[in-house]
């Protein structure tokens, strides 16, 4: 079954989520709460999902952030009260994306150029950086996975991944793990657990070592053997495809 | 026996309340629960250097005032039109310099609001810890204690306006969201002054039936306005969607400054009444087509 690149990267995400974890995903944003949605209804029934509404059922997925079809048969609603407190406390995952990953994990959605003197690309900024530092871990992941994206150094810091590498995070006083993974349409990289360096820890059907090299902006951890990533299977494709009525990762 | 005051007034009155300079918050969250028509106003208004604070996602509240020329300085952590694009004016005042950013992030505008709220000077945020916005942000101070701990703590922020949508509320300002407060209460109980736009006005009865319905209670409230569709083209939670097609349509014109004034011609200088607006847009039955009926 042909996939789309988000379809593939909605289903590498929710395999790294697991039952009974509380995260902040719904309503944020098609991938992060596709894949959360898709975790749950696979193998993680306990998993919460927050948002403006938490644990909603919706019959459809609509595209835009927030869209209210998207909190249907919610439990509840969360305030900025809430939100807050729970930024400062922490939350078991959360997901980002950004536009610049550096080889540290550290995501850039601000600015392309050097701020504040010379700012070519103005990014949309993000809303609550925060939860990357309280958060246990969290997930990161690109729909293009290009030089352009994948950078030796972000030129901003919008969220905090490794910093510098090694025991950068400890030495801002930052106590979680940082993000686990990143995953891209080519490859799912994971972090050297000394240095901190992006490692590929396998690579996505369809794609060689050559491939995620040549497209790789810095020199990614390479070990020996790296395995191909498993094959979406029919029940991960059949289910999210139940879930996208419209075909939001289908088209875009 | 003396009455109690009504807060209802007519969106003839809004464009008075605001004067240039001020610090203003809008409520809601990227395009949904924005007060578009009291924005509309105060572009009309010709008001300028205002400072703007929002809940942490912005999109066409702040982008029309950006492309206005109506703001001066930034706390805005995200302004975007989401799956749509980014958002033109916005991006263009920043890359040409023409506005003040300040890099922030919900935990600074929350703990702020927060701060004020409670009528503290700064309050603790420990979740800034390494971003390049810690470094940058305006006003942040980290405390430390005797014994050499160390916290980052965040200034109050008490804007003099905070401008919210609800589907509806009664005209003492008692206010009630369908769906999303988002951080309208937090945004009320932290401004000086509170302006409320409401697709319809209910029964104060109707109030003390459903208190637990009650979102942002009336003594927080000091202005209602009732305006049907008052947060179009964004949506009003529960009650009607965004407009897609015409938040497209902003998006084309918006592509120079030039079809952007173009933009403002046709839909914010060129309409006088509300009526007039709702004609422009495509008229009540297209505005009705985006209503969600019964949808929960």
């Amino acid at each position: 079954m042909e996939l789309s690149p988000r379809e593939l990267i909605v289903i590498l995400l929710a395999r790294e989520i697991r039952d009974g974890e509380i995260c902040l995903a719904a309503g944020v944003g098609g991938i992060a709460f596709f894949s959360a949605m898709l975790a749950k209804r696979l193998h993680a029934p306990n998993l919460n999902i927050l948002g403006t509404g938490n644990n909603p059922e919706p019959d459809a997925f609509f595209q835009a952030i927030n869209d209210a079809r998207n909190f249907q048969r919610a439990e509840s609603y969360m305030d900025f009260f809430e939100v807050f407190r729970i930024t400062e406390r922490g939350l078991d995952f959360c997901i980002y994306s950004g536009l610049q990953i550096d080889k540290f994990g550290n995501v850039n959605l601000h600015f392309i150029g050097s701020y504040p003197e010379s700012i070519k690309v103005s990014g949309p900024g993000v809303a609550n950086t925060s939860f990357a530092v309280t958060s246990k871990r969290t997930l990161l992941y690109l729909t293009e996975h290009s030089k352009r994206t994948l950078v030796e150094r972000v030129d901003f810091v919008s969220v905090a991944g490794f910093l510098s590498g090694g025991y950068d995070r400890k030495r801002h006083g930052i106590e979680t793990l940082g993000p686990s993974v990143c995953i891209t349409p080519m490859a799912v990289f994971d972090f050297d657990t000394e240095t901190k360096e992006m490692r590929i820890k396998s690579i996505n059907p369809g794609f060689t070592l050559k491939d995620v090299l040549n497209n790789t902006g810095f020199n990614p951890v390479t070990p020996k053997n790296i395995p191909t990533t498993p094959c979406p299977t029919h029940r991960e494709i059949e289910t999210l495809r139940s879930m996208d009525k419209y075909g939001i990762l289908r088209n875009s | 026996m003396a009455e109690r005051r009504e807060k209802l007034v007519s969106l003839s009155e809004i464009a008075d309340l605001f004067r240039s300079g001020m610090k203003i918050a809008i409520g809601g969250l990227l395009f949904h629960n924005k007060p578009m028509t009291i924005i509309r106003e105060i572009v009309k208004a010709g008001v300028k250097d205002l400072t703007i604070y929002s809940s942490p996602l912005s999109s066409i509240d702040a982008d029309i005032l950006i492309g206005a020329g109506a703001a001066k300085e930034l706390f805005l952590p995200h302004v975007s039109f989401g799956h749509l694009g980014f958002a033109p004016n916005y991006r263009r005042a920043v890359e040409k310099g023409k506005v003040k950013v300040n890099l922030c992030d919900e935990a600074i505008l929350c703990g702020g609001f927060l701060a004020a709220s409670e009528g503290i000077p700064y309050h603790p945020v420990v979740s800034l810890k390494g971003t390049d916005i810690l470094k940058f942000c305006k006003g942040v101070k980290v405390f430390r204690s005797n014994d050499g701990e160390s916290i980052a703590c965040v200034p109050a922020i008490s804007p003099d306006v905070a401008i919210i949508h609800a589907q509806e509320g009664d005209k003492f300002g008692n206010l009630r969201h369908t769906v999303a407060v988002y951080a309208d209460r937090l945004m009320a109980e932290a401004s000086r002054f509170v302006v409320a736009s409401v697709d319809r006005i209910i029964s104060n009865e109707l109030v003390r039936k459903e208190p637990f319905r009650t979102t942002v209670p009336s003594y927080l409230v000091d202005v209602v306005v009732e305006v049907p569709y008052g947060a179009h083209p964004c949506s009003s939670m529960g009650l009607y969607l965004h407009d897609e097609e015409h938040l497209r349509e902003y998006l084309n014109f918006s592509k120079t400054e030039d079809g952007f004034m173009r933009y403002l011609e046709k839909y914010v200088y060129g309409v006088q009444e509300e009526e007039d607006y709702i004609k422009a847009v495509g008229g009540l039955k297209r505005l009705e087509s985006l209503n969600l009926g019964k949808w929960n």
